[in-house]
């Protein structure tokens, strides 16, 4: 007898490794989102993210006369279509008298609806184009088709966001909490703030294969939103979120694997959903139940008492 | 520790000048070719009804908007190379305060703009903000979590990371707005205190009829700069009346005629 | 007759889709549509389960109060006061999809839904399911479906104009008005929720999205009062449900992403040339600057007073190029004189001892 872990499926670990480490990178990432209420711009990016992999694909296989899926190819093409999806709507929103919500919906619909268009396009091309049959998969998902360079990438990718989050920490912070004042210190606004966009896109870009552009969203926001509830410090905030992603990720690959027909996405956005309402009921301050009892607390106490609380 | 050419400055310079001013966000400029200029020490309230264009005041000067046109002089030079000597208190409600960080933390982000890229503040920085709290009689809730803070102690905050900044020109916005009578009579005595060490403050302020309480000098603004001066100069009715198109707020003590 | 019903369908849905979506547009919420478009996927298969009979009206009815209890959900989320409105919408519409998701392949819905459809719905089978009541064929269900929600939307409309509009534009001053905004909001709510139901099946998500916010957004661009943002939204959506279906049939793969990018395209199209978009508001921005710049070199001079126009310059702070273009503007059109010689600018009018 070996020890349990000779038996593991090494493509089992493999998938588990880059459902762990998409989940951690996008649970940090997502903090700043998250922070600056702009949870919903990782779902614009990530639709967007469509066009641009199909978009690589084609132009990939335009000039060379051979595409394959792979990561190195794909990745670009999702930076550049989601870059531009988020910079549109940045413009529309502050040139026209359509608010952020409007534009970005607009973005998501023009970029998500022209990747499908191509995808079908694509799909319909005869002979047939090799390779195009996978990337279907990024609409859900398909976190069992990773390949040992797709894991690398997802190190490479997901590593270097982290660094420069970690490089940048204090100018990050200050430009999220307070912009005005940022600037006020000659910061770059500018620069932070396309920073944090191309941090949120590499996120977004790495995750689309585990969990699909639909439900990328939930990657960046649950856990984040999670982990808010337990601190209030934003180190310790951006560390649990990952934690929690991490373990998502990590269940989400396990649980799936185990049980044949169930897809990876959805799982995993399911166990996120799972920690943050755990966390929304039970959290020590902020929780629900926390508030509900210290309402009753101070609705016990005698007016005149309670009125001196600051 | 004096680095860098940008702290040097001489005595009798202005620390403040402003020339041709405009910033525009839509069809009206907010701000309409302002010219503004303050001596060091000077202790100067912005007033003039909503949509005058007070904060912006601030923000353009700052550099902290795009502007249309004007020239900005801090201590005779462009506020670029000056932004150590300047410290920057935003209206208190222009953030969340449900942001996950805590009172120490805030003020820390005053040394930011020492500390140059990547570094962390350190020791000695810590050292300099908790001095700053001390000075706000705050130091106690270092630790806060700024989500649990009263109005007038988010002001304190707030006035303490400019304090850490070691700073020579003050621009304040509504420093005194929803804050307790103990927190207004603190802010007030460091505004006094720091004018009376020659340094410049530039204060947006809407209780008109504090301002002689608090301050010597007033810019009347209207979008266009309508009168400088000191108090005794500038603040009076018929300035005000104009300022305010015949409705000025109630609670103005009568000030000397015009 | 086949592509007859299909068109009448994408027709139907393109209107309900375009005039429900305006007042989402209109009130900050497009994005609701996007979690709805997600959140109703659950309920369509757990109403299916249910009812196990897929021509029962009681499945749109069962899926559309998913949608409503999306909308409940990320109302009660964010009133516990800690997580704001987008990140609530943010968690709650991706895990209801994710449910649905995993309940269409656990084959709960058996042959009726298909994972494919969830996105793209399947607009090209839809006029092949009739609806029959009696014995006689009066159509595709689909099309009474959809039908039923634009009779909804624009019976809403018609009769709650005023409200809408209140509550969209000045929730406060409906609430004090005295008519509950919140219960018009929600009843408002369930009618886009039923929309979405209704059009799901031929439209799937994206199409549905895609009507709702592109055409009203596009419609915004061109023209300012509601009612002729609604009428020029329900064009659009019209428009692009034609080409969409046109450019599909002629390149033969489904229409929901031929009809989300045309929506798409007239909304570029819009932001280039209506006089409201990008390149026509920067227009007339950068003449009101060129104005502005005129005045405010006559601004800085005093009537009989030349200044050096290096001084002038330096106060304004512009760079050298940008202020010779102004003073050369400004001496054709506003009458300031620029003595070359001297080197300085003063007004034309009433210049004592010249």
């Amino acid at each position: 007898m070996s020890a349990p872990w000779v038996d593991l499926d090494p493509t089992l670990v493999v998938v588990a490794a880059g459902t762990t480490t998409v989940g951690a990178v996008s649970g940090a990432l997502g903090c700043f989102a998250y922070l600056r209420r702009q949870g919903l711009v990782g779902d614009v990016v990530s639709h967007s993210a469509l066009l641009g992999v199909v978009g690589a694909f084609v132009l990939v296989h335009a000039i060379t006369g051979s595409a394959s899926r792979s990561l190195f190819i794909l990745v670009p093409g999702a930076l550049v279509a989601g870059t531009a999806a988020l910079m549109l709507a940045r413009s529309v929103s502050i040139r026209t008298r359509l608010n952020d919500d409007a534009s970005l919906g607009v973005m998501l619909s023009i970029f998500f609806g022209g990747g499908l268009f191509l995808l079908r396009w694509v799909q319909r091309q005869s002979p047939p184009i090799a390779g195009h049959t996978g990337l279907e998969d990024y609409i859900f998902g398909m976190a069992a088709a990773m390949t040992r360079a797709d894991l690398w990438m997802i190190f490479a990718l997901g590593g270097g966001a982290l660094v420069v989050l970690f490089l940048m920490w204090k100018e990050l912070k200050v430009f999220t909490f307070d912009p005005d004042f940022a600037r006020s210190q000659g910061l770059p606004s500018r620069l932070l703030d396309t920073l944090l966009m191309g941090l949120l896109v590499a996120g977004v870009v790495i995750g689309i294969q585990t969990v699909g552009v639909i439900l990328m969203i939930a990657l960046l926001v649950t856990p984040a939103a999670a982990a808010r509830q337990w601190t209030s410090s934003l180190s310790t905030m951006a560390l649990l979120a990952a934690a929690f992603g991490a373990v998502a990720g990590a269940g989400g690959a396990l649980l799936s694997a185990s049980a044949a027909s169930l897809p990876t996405g959805p799982v995993v956005v399911l166990l996120a959903t799972t920690i943050f309402l755990l966390s929304l009921l039970l959290a020590p301050r902020r929780g629900v139940i926390a508030r509900a009892r210290a309402r009753r607390v101070l609705r016990d106490v005698p007016p005149r008492a309670a009125g001196g609380a600051s | 520790m004096i680095q860098g050419s940008d702290l040097n400055f001489r005595a009798d310079q202005p620390a403040l000048d402003v020339e041709g001013l405009t910033v525009t966000y839509g069809k009206e400029p907010a701000l309409w070719n302002a010219d503004l200029r303050l001596d060091r020490g000077s202790l100067a309230a912005v007033v003039g009804p909503n949509g005058a264009g007070k904060s912006t005041l601030l923000k353009a000067a700052l550099g902290v908007v795009p502007r249309v046109s004007g020239r900005v002089r801090v201590l005779g030079e462009d506020p670029a190379r000056r932004r150590r000597l300047v410290a920057y208190v935003p209206q208190r409600t222009s953030v969340d305060w449900d942001f996950p960080t805590s009172v120490l933390d805030v003020v820390l982000m005053g040394t930011y703009g020492q500390l140059g890229w990547f570094r962390r503040p350190g020791r000695k920085e810590r050292a300099l903000a908790l001095h700053s709290l001390e000075q706000m009689e705050m130091a106690d809730l270092a630790g806060r979590q700024i989500a649990e803070l009263s109005g007038g102690q988010q002001q304190r905050v707030f006035l303490a990371r400019a304090l850490v900044q070691d700073a020579e020109v003050y621009f304040m916005d509504e420093p005194f707005a929803g804050v307790d009578a103990v927190t207004e009579q603190s802010i007030a005595s460091l505004m006094g205190h720091l004018a009376h060490r020659g340094k410049t403050i530039l204060s947006v302020h809407h209780d008109l009829a504090t301002v002689p309480r608090y301050f010597e000098h007033a810019v009347l603004l209207n979008r266009a700069v309508q009168a400088v001066g000191t108090i005794k100069e500038v603040f009076h009715r018929g300035n005000l009346d104009r300022l305010y198109g015949g409705r000025v707020p109630a609670g103005v003590p009568d000030l000397a005629p015009s | 007759m086949i592509e007859f019903w299909t068109l009448a369908i994408a027709a139907v849905t393109a209107l309900a889709c375009a005039l429900s979506g305006t007042f989402l547009v209109l009130k900050r919420e497009a994005l609701v549509s996007e979690g709805l478009a997600h959140a109703v996927l659950p309920g369509i298969v757990i109403a299916y389960a249910l009812i196990g009979d897929r021509t029962s009206p009681l499945l749109l009815v069962g899926a559309a109060a998913m949608g409503l209890v999306m909308i409940l959900a990320v109302q009660a989320v964010r009133r516990t006061g800690v997580v704001d409105a987008t990140a609530s919408l943010g968690v709650v519409f991706p895990a209801l999809f994710s449910v649905g998701v995993l309940l269409t392949s656990m084959d709960l819905a058996g042959t009726y839904f298909h994972a494919d459809c969830i996105i793209e719905g399947n607009l090209a089978l839809a006029p092949l399911d009739r609806l029959e009541v009696g014995g006689r064929d009066l159509g595709p269900r689909a099309f009474w479906s959809v039908s039923v929600a634009l009779l909804l939307v624009t019976g809403f409309v018609a009769l709650l104009f005023k409200e809408l509009k209140l509550l969209t534009f000045d929730p406060e001053l409906a609430a004090s008005l005295g008519f509950r905004p919140n219960r018009v909001h929600l009843a408002w709510l369930a009618v886009v929720s039923f929309t979405v139901v209704a059009s799901f099946e031929a439209a799937g998500s994206i199409l549905v999205v895609a009507l709702m916010i592109a055409p009203p957004a596009a419609a915004v661009l061109w023209v300012d009062d509601v009612r002729h943002i609604l009428g020029l939204a329900g064009v659009l959506g019209l428009v692009s449900a034609f080409a969409g279906h046109e450019l599909g049939m002629a390149m033969d793969i489904a229409p929901a992403g031929p009809m989300a990018t045309s929506a798409g395209a007239l909304f570029l199209g819009s932001l280039a040339l209506a006089p409201r978009g990008i390149l026509m508001k920067g227009r007339a921005h950068r003449h009101l600057l060129a104005r502005m710049e005129v005045d405010l070199v006559a601004a800085r001079l005093r009537p009989g007073a030349p200044r050096d126009l290096e001084s002038v310059r330096g106060e304004l702070g512009w760079s050298p190029r940008r202020f010779d273009a102004v003073v050369a503007r400004a001496v054709s059109g506003a009458g300031l004189v620029h003595d070359a010689a001297a080197g300085t600018l003063h007004l034309a009018a009433r210049q004592p001892g010249s």
